[in-house]
């Protein structure tokens, strides 16, 4: 449902033929592939990338908001039919699903608090290669996590 | 403790890693940012706390269960950090979970012990091993998983429910001495008393009776029951093992020997047990309450003894079964090496028994299969018969005990039997 809504806000936002086909498949790439088919999922996000171009084109600010917006959104969506798969396999008490929900949503606070520090920094020291940079170091601080996790003793994938 | 990873891992690694380099370098930052939330759920889950020191414990089972009880197993797990896991408590068939869910997912919080119910029924006899527990705790967002197994175990004994009896087949011979509704003639030392007789010269002075001797005007003296009465042996066979009802032939089996024993221990006979397994297993003939208990934990260990086989079966050892021993076979007569050994033992001239657990044999379904089934279980039914008649015309009596008969009617036949005098002596 919260993936349909980020695929579909675009269109509402620019109503045009190219964007509600955009929007059909990508909506039908994101349903099928879930979080479990890498490929259709890939495929789908990156229409919705485009759909986001599309609609917000002239404005920079109001893409890069709606494109954290959308990011946000979509992994709150993938968070939520991940664990629903995971409650069909196992029941959880009353308790259960209240913490896990708080600790759900405290979790996407702190991205979406990380997300705006990402959204206003570069404005704020004026300098946009920073959120390059910044980026960079962040995806070699994950290669090399998650190379730790796989080599100890014990890990697997 | 092993470390694994969720699937869905691999899709915010790509998202992130192509989106937050890709934006500043096409100079489209919005990439970044819409890439930016999952890289950043990957690296909170890397960082989060991971559980090192889960501990459980299962509250300790009652020692002795019977078939239809019903119980709670607690377990109470506690972890050093605060953390979302899904629990399995293994159970063993021979206890059935109620209501509850197992596995389930719990939130444990640091330090504090979280205590899980499950409400079980014992299902059926046997010796019942709760645990260990395996706990698979999740990271915030679940996608690196730590799965551990905790050798935590709780044991118990389910006892068969025993079919009702109230009364026992007579063996041909008893003891020498008097007894109660066995009684023949002779009585000799015990604990109670039998009768008074006249003094003879050897006689115990502690047994002479003073008060009737002076009513008397000669020494009397008192006779007093033996402890035990007569011998029965009881065999199991669980070499053929037939479906019947809801459980097996050689389920029934066992809660009928427990039943069995149980009677003839309160009737203060000498008990003893024969497992025709893979290999015989027995217990020499004792009397008395711990015998009672050493005979129905065997029993309950027979399961796993069933299942070992043996590559030459040997016949009944002599010291096994005293002369004169009343033996009740359980059988559901499916196994050639069984019939074999009840025959001999009726050679040997022990006063045998048989009481049939019959089997329901199970045809396969289907259109085409259905006339063949039908010659299949003809034919079964005469080798039955054919194999019943062969017992018959070693005199040894055989009684069916099929599913839904009790089985004190289904004695009650042999009484019947014996009394018509068709019983033929070795």
């Amino acid at each position: 449902m919260l993936a349909l809504l980020v695929v579909a806000v675009p269109v509402i936002a620019e109503t045009t033929v190219n964007m509600i086909g955009l929007g059909i498949l990508a909506a039908a790439l994101l349903a099928i592939g879930r979080t479990e088919r890498l490929p259709a999922t890939g495929l789908g996000i990156a229409l919705v990338a485009l759909e986001l171009e599309g609609a917000w084109e002239r404005h920079p600010l109001t893409v890069q908001i709606a494109a954290a917006v959308a990011g946000l959104a979509l992994l709150a969506a993938f968070e939520l039919s991940s664990w629903a798969q995971q409650l069909e396999q196992t029941g959880a008490d009353r308790a259960a699903y209240r913490a896990q929900l708080r600790v759900l949503g405290e979790r996407l606070a702190i991205v979406a608090a990380l997300l705006a520090v990402l959204l206003a920094a570069p404005r704020a020291i004026g300098h946009h290669p920073a959120l390059g940079i910044a980026g960079g170091l962040a995806v070699i601080a994950l290669g090399a996590g998650l190379l730790w996790l796989v080599a100890r003793p014990g890990g697997r994938t | 403790m092993t470390v694994s990873l969720h699937p869905k891992l691999n899709l915010y690694a790509v998202l992130g890693a192509v989106g937050l380099p890709l934006g500043p370098l096409l100079g489209r930052p919005e990439l970044a940012l819409f890439g930016a939330p999952f890289l950043l759920a990957l690296l909170l889950d890397m960082t989060a706390a991971r559980p090192r020191g889960l501990r459980a414990q299962i509250d300790p089972l009652p020692e002795q269960l019977v078939e239809g009880d019903e119980l709670t197993v607690t377990l109470e797990l506690t972890s050093d950090v605060a953390v979302r896991a899904d629990i399995v408590l293994v159970l063993p068939a021979e206890l059935e979970l109620r209501e509850g869910n197992n596995p389930r997912t719990v939130a444990l919080k640091a330090g504090q012990p979280e205590r899980l119910a499950y409400p079980v029924r014992c299902v059926r006899w046997g010796l019942a091993e709760v645990g260990p527990v395996a706990v698979r705790a999740f990271s915030p967002f679940g996608l690196v998983r730590t799965e551990q197994e905790l050798a935590v175990r709780e044991l118990t004994r389910i006892l068969p429910d025993e079919p009702t009896l109230r009364e026992l087949v007579r063996p041909h011979e008893t003891q020498l001495f008097a007894g109660n509704q066995r009684a023949r003639a002779k009585s000799s030392d015990g604990i109670e008393f039998a009768d008074l007789r006249d003094y003879q010269p050897g006689d115990r002075p502690r047994s002479i009776n003073w008060r009737a001797s002076a009513r008397r005007g000669e020494l009397q003296t008192n006779q007093r029951h033996l402890e035990r009465n007569a011998d029965v042996t009881i065999l199991v066979d669980s070499f053929g093992n037939g479906a019947r009802g809801s459980g097996s032939t050689f389920d029934d089996a066992v809660r009928a020997a427990s039943a069995l024993v149980r009677h003839s221990v309160a009737q203060r006979d000498r008990v003893g047990l024969i497992n025709l397994g893979g290999t015989v297993r027995w217990i020499e003939l004792r009397s008395g309450i711990r015998q009672l208990y050493q005979i129905v934990g065997t029993l309950l260990e027979a399961e796993a003894a069933r299942r070992t086989y043996g590559e030459q079966l040997g016949l009944v050892p002599r010291r096994v079964l005293s002369p004169g021993a009343l033996v009740i076979a359980l059988t559901p007569l499916l196994d050639g090496r069984s019939v074999d050994i009840l025959l001999d033992l009726r050679a040997r001239g022990y006063d045998l028994l048989v009481v049939e657990v019959v089997a329901e044999p199970k045809l396969a379904a289907g259109a085409d299969a259905e006339a063949e089934d039908a010659e299949a279980l003809r034919l079964w039914r005469v080798v039955r018969e054919g194999l019943r008649a062969r017992f018959l015309r070693h005199g040894i009596p055989l009684v069916r005990w099929q599913p839904g008969i009790e089985l004190e009617a289904a004695l009650g036949e042999v009484r019947a039997f014996r009394r018509r005098g068709q019983s033929v002596r070795a």
